[in-house]
């Protein structure tokens, strides 16, 4: 699920530090490894089912071995925007907040792939805030930096990059006041899916509530400038994020057929800094 | 030999390790009953993937796909079988 | 493999195109395998916790039909392949009446599984429906294991026996131009031969150990 997100974070953060990615061949095959190792993790779903504790281990050390190369995703991108020509544009803003999102659902990650630790915050607000670090929080921002990337090439309208980081920075914020009380939550042993819960809890349930209110504004505020911008943006460009990519050499939208003649590539991928043609 | 004599003739050789697989169920083999009965269906299932869809015939990256699917019917029996064959005597009281 | 066939799409030749048809096709088994594969182990999880029970429960299980019912998958499935030498030779005939006779021989397995089933209902083995299943509660799981897998067996070769008549009308009304699209017919074998491989399977996995 989350591995259409990390492609795209690989484009995002090259177009907008204009740099060549970091360890190319690194950042491809990690890709790959996270896939291969998805398929073998399954039991750590079992730990507390009655599941052989042999088989625990087996599937505690292959849920650890997924942040190797998840760490060196994290690792590459970061060095990539090293010493970058930064532009501080809506989808980075989006890219970066997937980093911050997906180390801290990562890390959460380790913290339940210990056997031990796991028995005890199994079935928590912990579990709940950690899967929503990387499928929602992570994931869905990868998506939403995605959309703001490719969509003038889609409509061939640009959107108002004012409202665009506004919604990108309420996204981060709002996820965070969401599920990082819920961390706390879960590990002084809130379980999940219970309405009712002792007076303690009452202050990090109610910045977890407040939390979801910003990130419901933050989530709906694409839907008015994105549907703005269909009449009202300003004409896309081929290319107008400066960015490397098949794709930006024709014209936005993409004509019917993109391509009269198939185009040979002699180039690398991601070749920064791309020559601005049209700005 | 024409494609169409080597398909009756695998098809005879299918017919016969059948018949061996229902003899081989009549007799008290202890744990080598399941074996050979296994041995004989993954035996005809090759006959089948081999010659009956083509296999022989197709290239190396088609081969590569077939093969693909029983890789992962290999994760899941190895992982599920790591977990159901080192439970705990007793483990279900 | 010189197959003649029809060239289209983004194919610059037509092995490539036979080629890409077959990928397709085996990642499509692939996926089927896996929904095979959960049944086989499951039956497998059964038999590791009961071994005894299953042992038991399958003794009650018609050998001989289901013996039979292989004998006749297999026979269909050299009529399929016949009818695939067929259409590549461009000979309409004889694989329209090739792909008749695997209907047919698809319809008495299907025949044959029925009379057996009502068998087992009536000897009250049928859990759920019918008299009182007479063996307990863990051979009772065993049945449920055999009736969905040769249940969802049963349904995919009922589908198959459909395309089969399909393309056999389809070939009948000179619909489909042959041995340019063999392929097509190439591939409807392979689903054939691919449910005949699940029973293969399911035979010994259910009657014989």
């Amino acid at each position: 699920m989350v591995l259409p997100a990390l492609g795209v974070m690989s484009e995002l953060i090259t177009a907008f530090s204009h740099k060549r990615i970091f360890g190319y061949a690194f950042v491809a095959f990690s890709s790959i490894a996270i896939a291969v190792l998805s398929f073998m993790v399954w039991g750590h779903h079992m730990f507390v089912s009655g599941q052989s504790m042999y088989a625990g281990f087996v599937f505690s050390f292959l849920s650890y071995a997924v942040a190797v190369p998840s760490a060196i995703k994290v690792y590459n991108w970061t060095a990539t925007l090293y010493k970058g020509r930064i532009e501080l544009k809506a989808p980075l803003l989006y890219a970066l907040g997937f980093i911050g999102l997906f180390v801290a659902g990562g890390t959460t990650g380790l913290i339940l792939a210990a056997l031990a630790v796991d028995v005890h915050v199994h079935d928590t607000y912990f579990v709940v805030a950690h899967f929503h670090y990387i499928m929602v929080g992570g994931t869905v921002s990868a998506y939403m930096g995605a959309l703001h990337f490719w969509w003038p090439k889609i409509f061939g309208r640009m959107y108002s990059e004012f409202w665009g980081r506004i919604a990108a920075l309420t996204v981060f914020l709002g996820f965070n006041l969401t599920f990082f009380p819920q961390f706390i939550l879960g590990y002084l042993g809130m379980p999940r899916r219970y309405h009712d819960y002792p007076p303690e809890f009452q202050f990090f349930h109610v910045l977890s509530s407040a939390g979801a209110l910003i990130l419901a504004f933050g989530y709906l505020l694409p839907l008015f400038y994105l549907t703005w911008s269909l009449r009202h943006g300003a004409r896309a460009g081929a290319n107008p994020w400066g960015a490397a990519g098949l794709e930006w050499t024709v014209s936005s939208p993409p004509p019917k057929h993109n391509f009269k003649e198939i185009p040979t590539v002699e180039h690398e991928a991601y070749t920064y800094p791309v020559a601005y043609e049209d700005k | 030999m024409s494609e169409r004599t080597l398909f009756v003739f695998v098809y005879l050789v299918l017919l016969g390790l059948l018949a061996t697989t229902i003899g081989v169920s009549y007799l008290e083999l202890g744990p080598w009953n399941p074996v050979l009965n296994l041995s004989i269906a993954a035996a005809k299932a090759f006959l089948i993937v081999w010659f009956f869809m083509h296999l022989n015939q197709s290239a190396g990256l088609v081969r590569l796909a077939a093969f693909a699917g029983l890789v992962w019917l290999a994760l899941l029996f190895t992982l599920g079988l790591a977990d159901w064959l080192t439970r705990p005597d007793g483990w279900m009281s | 493999m010189s197959t003649p066939s029809a060239l289209h799409g983004p194919f610059s030749e037509p092995g490539q195109q036979q080629e890409a048809a077959r990928l397709g096709l085996w990642l499509f088994i692939a996926n089927e395998l896996m929904l095979f594969g959960g049944l086989f182990m499951a039956l497998t999880v059964y038999r590791i916790i009961h071994t005894e029970t299953t042992r038991a429960a399958s003794e009650h299980l018609h050998l001989w039909i289901g013996g039979a019912n292989t004998a006749v998958l297999l026979t269909s499935s050299l009529t399929m392949v016949l009818a695939v030498l067929a259409a590549r030779a461009g000979d309409v005939r004889t694989t329209v009446r090739m792909l008749l006779a695997t209907a047919a021989i698809g319809a008495v397995f299907l025949a044959l599984k029925g009379w057996e089933y009502r068998l087992e209902y009536d000897e009250g083995l049928m859990p759920g429906v019918g008299p009182v299943f007479p063996l307990g509660a863990s051979q009772e799981l065993f049945f449920n294991f055999y009736f969905v897998s040769t249940g969802l067996h049963a349904v995919h070769l009922a589908l198959g026996i459909g395309a089969v008549l399909f393309f056999a009308a389809r070939l009948h009304r000179g619909r489909m131009d042959l041995p340019h699209r063999s392929t097509m017919i190439e591939g409807l074998g392979m689903y054939w031969h691919f449910v005949d491989v699940v029973w293969v399977f399911l035979y010994p996995v259910l009657y014989l150990i």
